[in-house]
């Protein structure tokens, strides 16, 4: 079977810097992968590579059958892969429903001609809309704050919010950049029940992440990165008995 | 990033004291001519040595001002949270209390009106690209200039009626703004803004020049009124009503684009584009729809002058003719309907009013510009969302929101 998601050769410089040299990776339909390594190791470079935020040097990423590397965000967004920041990307002065609802963009049609005679569809869409979007807030578990403002939340909530936002525009393939950072061990915990559930839908879930405990614990199968290079890929066992990773995380002479 | 740099220019910071001075003044010269300028540079700095004064006299105090005048208490927020009943009914009834209110009016009241009416489509036109996609424009009046000129060759020329050119002047116009867009729309805040002003004075200046067509600075005389089977527009009566249905239009229109997932996209995008982009906002198309929507409603409203003045020339369309539908947008609220029209209803009839003191009018109108900049950055009656962004650079943001947003959208 396709993978869902498959990185071949993929390189990133940047004039001098190679930040992403030469990355093979593969994604099964309906698995955890997760990526991990020290900070500078070229992770977020590599999503923004698949999420169309960089055009690769070389190599390419495809989307099943479909190459979609050089291809805008938006685009990319609408064949299926869609990403949360590592640093929280919210729209900060809109409602917690109206930043699920704008997710929904890719995924309705509403023209202008249509929503200025406001015809039956667009009402019908627009309901739509509104209820997928409160569906999508309820699994998240931020219902009752649906008409609060984005900013206005608390910080777990505002992570769990931007998740919901791009499900809302059903992805294939979810990328999660440090979902985790900055978050006690309780809201840790409901993140990732929230990420099992997802898989639960048949979301193919692309994970970068430093929190340990959690990448080891759910994760179907981990890549490690340091300066820019794919050094290890397995499962989790596997990755954490390797040498080389050990030797990128404690340093050579360990 | 539009609106951070707008939000930086307009909330002023005392230290840029100098800047709004010199700014105001060049912005009175071509209509006061220097006397005019000076006095309105004189008096923007007075006002803004006596907002230094009172916050480093009282510091608790200029706080209070300002959430008297932009918080908690203050007017327009008792405005948006008009119950849903009054919200809804408010428009019809404001409609039919102007339609009759045009019954009683006198000529001058009505010529005045008529005015104020095209400055309202003008300013709700504007705020489709300025207010809700948040992108800076200021050569707008460049694409009511379009329409006014197509109505008016086409009627001297081919005697096209009105009717035909009303729409076909927003569409050239519209057709204007896309190509325009299509190279500009790529630049973010500032260079974006610089490109439209100049695309404004390349407008006026080809028109100026263009003799064979336009007559240059003489100007295209003898334009038709319009009419309807046989009934001929000749009193100012007849184009308030024009103008009212056609205000009524332009603000159902825009109310219905802002509570749509456009509208939707164009804030996301407003707020953070590089997010909106990677939930598959196409971010280029929706900033090239706005643009398009703005120069559209622009050369309407350009159609609808030139047929009432009979005559236009390159002199109606200049740099401060932009520049106060800017400050309409602004002043009434950036993306609020019925902010920006209070605000451009205010702006237009306020050099009527204070034509009793003409002298000094300008300075009044700067006064009141500054102002408002210092003490209600969010406009006038704004939406509920742009005074939520705002609140948060007055630095309340503490509060937790006690308002039923779900209402509205």
């Amino acid at each position: 079977m396709l993978p869902a998601l498959s990185i071949q050769n993929l390189t990133m410089r940047f004039l001098g810097l190679t930040a992403v040299d030469r990355v093979d990776l593969s994604l099964n339909e309906g698995q955890i992968v997760s990526l991990i390594g020290p900070n500078g190791a070229g992770k977020t470079t590599l999503f923004n590579c698949v999420t169309g935020h960089y055009a690769p040097t070389e190599g390419r990423v495809s989307l099943g059958a479909e190459v979609i590397s050089g291809r805008p965000p938006h685009t990319i967004a609408r064949l299926g892969i869609v990403r949360t920041f590592q640093n929280i990307r919210l729209f900060g002065a809109m409602s917690a429903i109206e930043n699920v609802m704008v997710g929904r963009h890719c995924r309705t049609r509403a023209g202008v001609l249509a929503t200025l005679f406001c015809t039956p569809s667009v009402k019908r869409e627009e309901r739509a809309i509104r209820e997928r979007a409160m569906d999508l807030l309820d699994l998240a578990g931020l219902a009752p704050c649906r008409d609060l403002q984005a900013r206005n939340l608390p910080y777990g909530a505002q992570r769990r919010l931007e998740i919901a936002r791009a499900l809302a525009a059903e992805p294939r393939v979810l990328c999660l950049d440090e979902p985790a950072a900055g978050m006690n061990p309780r809201e840790t915990a409901d993140l990732m029940a929230l990420i099992s559930q997802i898989r639960g839908r048949g979301v193919t879930i692309f994970l970068i992440e430093h929190h340990m405990n959690l990448v080891m614990a759910i994760s179907d199968r981990v890549a490690v990165m340091d300066h820019g290079v794919k050094i290890a890929e397995g499962t989790p066992d596997q990755v954490q008995k390797d040498p080389k990773v050990i030797a990128a995380y404690l340093g050579d002479e360990a | 990033m539009e609106s951070r740099a707008m939000r930086a220019i307009l909330r002023g910071p005392a230290a840029r004291m100098a800047g709004w001075t010199a700014a105001f003044g060049l912005m009175a010269l071509p209509l006061g001519g220097l006397t005019g300028a000076s006095w309105t540079a004189l008096s923007v700095l007075l006002i803004q040595l006596a907002t230094l004064a009172i916050r480093t006299l009282s510091p608790g105090g200029s706080g209070q001002i300002r959430r008297l005048l932009a918080g908690g208490g203050g007017l327009s927020s008792r405005m948006d949270r008009l119950p849903v009943w009054l919200s809804r009914s408010l428009p019809p009834v404001l409609l039919v209390a102007l339609s009759l209110a045009g019954l009683a009016m006198g000529p001058y009241a009505l010529d005045v009106a008529t005015n104020a009416g095209i400055y309202v489509l003008l300013a709700l036109g504007l705020n489709v690209v300025v207010g809700m996609a948040g992108l800076l424009v200021l050569g707008y009046i460049a694409f009511s200039a379009v329409g006014a000129y197509t109505y008016a060759i086409l009627n001297t020329q081919f005697h096209v009626s009105f009717w035909v050119a009303l729409p076909l002047g927003g569409a050239l116009a519209a057709l204007v703004g896309l190509l325009l867009g299509l190279p500009t729309l790529r630049l973010r805040g500032d260079y974006l803004a610089i490109v439209t002003l100049g695309f404004g004075e390349i407008t006026r200046i080809t028109l100026n020049n263009w003799n064979s067509l336009t007559h240059g600075p003489n100007g295209i005389l003898g334009i038709a009124p319009p009419s309807v089977f046989g009934f001929t527009f000749s009193q100012p009566r007849h184009y308030f009503y024009l103008v009212l249905a056609l205000v009524a239009l332009a603000a159902l229109c825009s109310t219905r684009l802002e509570r749509s997932r456009l509208g939707r996209a164009w804030v996301a995008m407003r707020e953070d584009e590089t997010a909106a982009e990677s939930m598959g906002v196409p971010t280029l198309r929706l900033k090239l729809l706005a643009f398009t929507l703005a120069a559209f409603w622009g050369g309407v409203a350009g159609v609808v002058f030139a047929s009432k003045q009979l005559f236009i020339s390159p002199e109606s369309f200049n740099f401060l003719e932009s520049v106060m539908v800017l400050c309409m947008v602004v002043l009434g609220g950036m993306g609020s309907v019925p902010g920006v029209i209070l605000g451009a209803v205010l702006l237009a009839f306020l050099p009527e009013m204070l034509r009793g003191v003409a002298e000094y009018r300008l300075i009044v109108f700067g006064a009141a510009m500054v102002l408002l900049m210092q003490y209600r950055p969010q406009g006038l009656w704004p939406s509920s969302r742009r005074f939520e962004e705002f609140r948060k650079d007055l630095g309340t943001e503490a509060e937790i929101p006690s308002r039923d947003f779900g209402k509205e959208r």
